[in-house]
């Protein structure tokens, strides 16, 4: 985990915008900009004031540095920033400074030269209330502001900022010797004597920084005499007074260095052309509407690449660096009461699906380390074991007696190909994969089939020894099967066993059928458009995506590409976090239908259940290409059907394609159960199982242990299933192996009962 | 409503008796309709699906 620690301290969270990163103020333009669009001018004018000193001057003669660096002047022009800062100028009516009693404060200031930088630097020190004096050589304030600036405009900021606080100006006193004046007493003197002015040896110096020690005073130089021009000159005045206080409080001499540029990445996604607004106001400012729409020209530069490609940063509302700290904290063991895990919903809702980690632009890796982090909960034991219990019991159904194949191709004891369809596909509808495996067959005889779960969902539960053994029996399976090369028809299957088993040749099922060249006969699907949803288990997977976009076109389909491609978030499916986090699922699927409008063409079984589920259209490229439902009219089977499914499938595979008859089935349920459509589909969004529900009864009849309610008539009953404990409200019909459920509802607390309850012992 | 839903087991009316809960190593006490005699419990919906769901997520953060 602590190698996260250095990596995340990259994070550009904090990085300014270019406009302030150009400004020699470092104005904050994201604040003034907020406030414009909402014509608050006044607190706009008190924001400037506070970075510049002296708002009038430098929107005067700014060359607006920030406008040079505008992200919008390669598309359209840069956001008038000089104009809206002479706007709000123009428009503030409460320009008058704050007057704080502050106590005066210990320390004696001297500067050389009463110039822009001079009299920004004296601003900043007199304002926190220093004893100031500025030596000025010649008889009047302003120095080279006098040729540049109509003398009432600078001198009327002068006065206006310097209203409250007091200073001592000695005018027409030039100061030859700065050892003597430093004898004075003062602890801090600028020498701001402007463009090729005295520099007092400050300049000529070995030491590269214009500062020295004389004595106990420390002598700054900056502004002209360094080179800069006005606006840099104020910006020294300003910093060299940070320094100044810096030395004061605890007596180091550091001369202002230049912040690290910022690494600041725009999205760029909102850069809409938008031209600039013409100003129309009488002193050629922009009018209150005007000023709004120019402000909201401004796409705020900020890096929140991941706010806007990770859903589980966007949904939980966290910076990177806030999450890596909580996930440490989560994965730490926890003995103590007072111990939190704040990182425990989101570790486990993750979709698991790499997109921070791709689009990160400082390579930072949370999704890897998410990934640790559920690997490092389940070790400690602190996974909650209701999140992914279903989807466990489901693997382990998938990988049964009464779901998994793994045999050579009809006739053969090995083969060189064999068909990995992936555990859900079948149990979608067991045409899928009966149909495809009989298209492969009449291709390529030499194919056999290795129907399980290619053990995912124990990687995404973070269980380390129980995946390491899934893994080691896939690995067996594939041996025995003579090492085949597996065509895969699901693609989080194929990303998984390319990561864990790579020495398993893989080619996805869409490459091999565009290859062979798939034809369609029926074409019943035209003049309907579909967006093709490619699964993030497909990103950057250019065969893939291009084969099922020709055998999308085979089948006369009308093709739209989503906005971003292939560049977006899971389904929602990935990493198995619907029962962990069903809201975050939930934000993440309708984020994702939205993408577009059409229905959508998918080639991952788990996309089309999570948009199905949520009326949004989805069909799969082989209901498609088999016309299985290509009309979208198949209702979504329950999660009980969805086994059936895959016992219909084994057994019907082979009956059909290997002339076997399926030895052991499931057991028959031992009752008849009744639910009405909407127990129904409360039962199936608890991923309750028919079984489950049975259990529950069977219980409940063999041990008494039920509640009557008169009023109703029903009976309630209650047992553990797992890691929940399963609530069913039901009724018997005449004949005693029907019962009519009338509610059912699940939590993960445990009831513990006594052994001994009042003396008796209990039938627990 | 309470009052009247009755252990089948025992043909008596369940009272609110507390009954010991654990989650995730923790463990509380909750005053539940209980049968008095058995001491089997009987949870209702509204108290499962409001109360017990906040605990139970306070808990899988905590």
């Amino acid at each position: 985990m602590h190698k996260y620690y250095e990596q995340f301290e990259t994070c550009r969270e904090h990085h300014i915008p270019f406009c302030s990163d150009a400004c020699p103020f470092h104005l904050d333009f994201l604040d003034i900009q907020q406030k414009l669009t909402q014509n608050k001018y006044n607190t706009a004018y008190k924001a400037l004031r506070n970075a510049l000193v002296f708002p009038e001057i430098v929107a005067a003669l700014c060359p607006a540095y920030c406008e040079k660096s505008c992200v919008r002047k390669d598309i359209d022009a840069p956001v008038r920033i000089n104009l809206l800062e002479k706007t709000i100028l123009s428009k503030a009516t409460r320009k008058k400074p704050n007057e704080y009693n502050v106590p005066a404060k210990k320390g004696r200031i001297a500067v050389i030269g009463a110039g822009l930088s001079g009299m920004g630097f004296a601003f900043r020190l007199a304002s926190k209330k220093y004893d100031v004096t500025v030596y000025e050589k010649e008889g009047q304030i302003g120095g080279h502001l006098s040729i540049l600036l109509p003398e009432e405009v600078y001198l009327e900021d002068f006065k206006l900022q310097f209203q409250f606080e007091e200073y001592t100006l000695k005018l027409n006193s030039e100061v030859e010797d700065i050892e003597e004046l430093a004898k004075e007493g003062y602890d801090v003197i600028y020498v701001a004597t402007g463009k090729g002015g005295k520099d007092f040896g400050l300049l000529d110096m070995e030491n590269a920084q214009p500062c020295k020690m004389l004595g106990d005073t420390a002598v700054f130089a900056g502004g002209s005499l360094c080179g800069k021009d006005t606006i840099h000159a104020l910006a020294d005045g300003i910093n060299v007074a940070r320094a100044s206080e810096v030395f004061l409080k605890t007596r180091t001499l550091e001369y202002p260095v230049p912040e690290a540029p910022s690494k600041v990445v725009a999205n760029e996604d909102l850069l809409v052309k938008t031209p600039a607004i013409p100003a129309t106001d009488a002193d050629g400012t922009f009018t209150d509407e005007e000023a709004v729409s120019e402000a909201a020209r401004c796409i705020r530069c900020q890096c929140d690449a991941c706010r806007t490609n990770c859903d589980l940063v966007g949904f939980f509302d966290k910076w990177p660096r806030t999450m890596r700290d909580e996930i440490i904290i989560t994965s730490k063991p926890s003995k103590s009461l007072v111990h939190k895990n704040p990182a425990m919903r989101y570790i486990n809702a993750c979709t698991q699906c790499d997109l921070f980690s791709e689009t990160c632009p400082s390579n930072i890796d949370l999704c890897d380390m998410v990934k640790n982090a559920r690997y490092k909960i389940h070790t400690l034991d602190k996974t909650p074991g209701a999140f992914r219990q279903y989807f466990l019991r489901d693997m382990e159904f998938a990988n049964g007696e009464f779901a998994a194949i793994s045999k050579a191709a009809p006739g053969r004891e090995k083969s060189a190909f064999a068909y990995f369809p992936g555990c859900n596909l079948g149990a979608l509808h067991p045409g899928y994969v009966y149909e495809s495996y009989k298209w492969l067959l009449a291709k390529e005889p030499d194919t056999g089939l290795l129907l399980k779960c290619c053990s995912v969902p124990v990687d995404w539960n973070g269980e380390e020894e129980r995946h390491l053994e899934e893994i080691k029996k896939l690995k067996q399976d594939w041996e025995g099967l003579g090492k085949p090369m597996l065509v895969m028809a699901c693609m989080t299957c194929r990303k998984h066993i390319r990561q864990y088993l790579p020495e398993i040749p893989t080619v996805s099922l869409y490459e091999v059928m565009a290859e062979s060249g798939f034809e369609k006969n029926t074409r019943t699907m035209k003049q309907k458009t579909f967006a093709i949803f490619d699964p993030c288990s497909a990103r950057n997977e250019k065969n893939v995506q291009s084969a099922v976009r020709a055998l999308a076109a085979s089948a006369d389909l009308s093709i739209e590409e989503l906005p971003k491609n292939d560049r977006h978030g899971c389904c929602g499916f990935g990493g198995m976090g619907e029962i962990a986090a069903p809201a975050f699922t939930d934000y993440v699927a309708k984020k994702r239908s939205q993408l577009s409008d059409d229905p959508y063409l998918v080639y991952c079984s788990n996309c089309r259940d999570i948009f199905r589920d949520r009326g949004k259209e989805a069909v799969h490229i082989l209901d498609v290409l088999f016309d299985i439902d290509p009309k979208n009219h198949m209702r979504q089977p329950t999660v009980t059907e969805r086994r059936q499914n895959r016992v219909v499938l084994k057994e019907r595979l082979l009956r059909e394609i290997w002339g076997e008859e399926m030895k052991n089935k499931p057991e028959e349920s031992p009752y008849r159960l009744i639910l009405s459509d909407d127990i129904r589909q409360k039962a199936d969004k608890l991923k309750l199982l028919d079984e489950d529900i049975c259990d529950v009864i069977r219980h409940s009849e063999e041990t008494g242990r039920r509640t009557f309610d008169p009023e109703t008539g029903h009976y309630k009953a209650y047992k553990e299933i797992g890691h929940i404990t399963c609530w069913v409200e039901y009724g018997s019909m005449d004949n005693s192996a029907e019962y009519e459920i009338f509610n059912v509802y699940t939590h993960r607390m445990r009831i513990e009962l006594e052994a001994v309850f009042n003396g008796k012992k209990v039938d627990l | 409503m309470a009052k009247k839903l009755i252990c089948d087991k025992c043909k008596v009316e369940m009272e609110e008796i507390e009954v010991q809960f654990k989650y995730l190593s923790r463990s509380f006490r909750y005053k539940v309709p209980r049968c008095p005699e058995c001491g089997q419990v009987s949870l209702p919906e509204d108290l499962v699906d409001g109360k017990m769901a906040d605990v139970e997520a306070m808990i899988e953060e905590k």
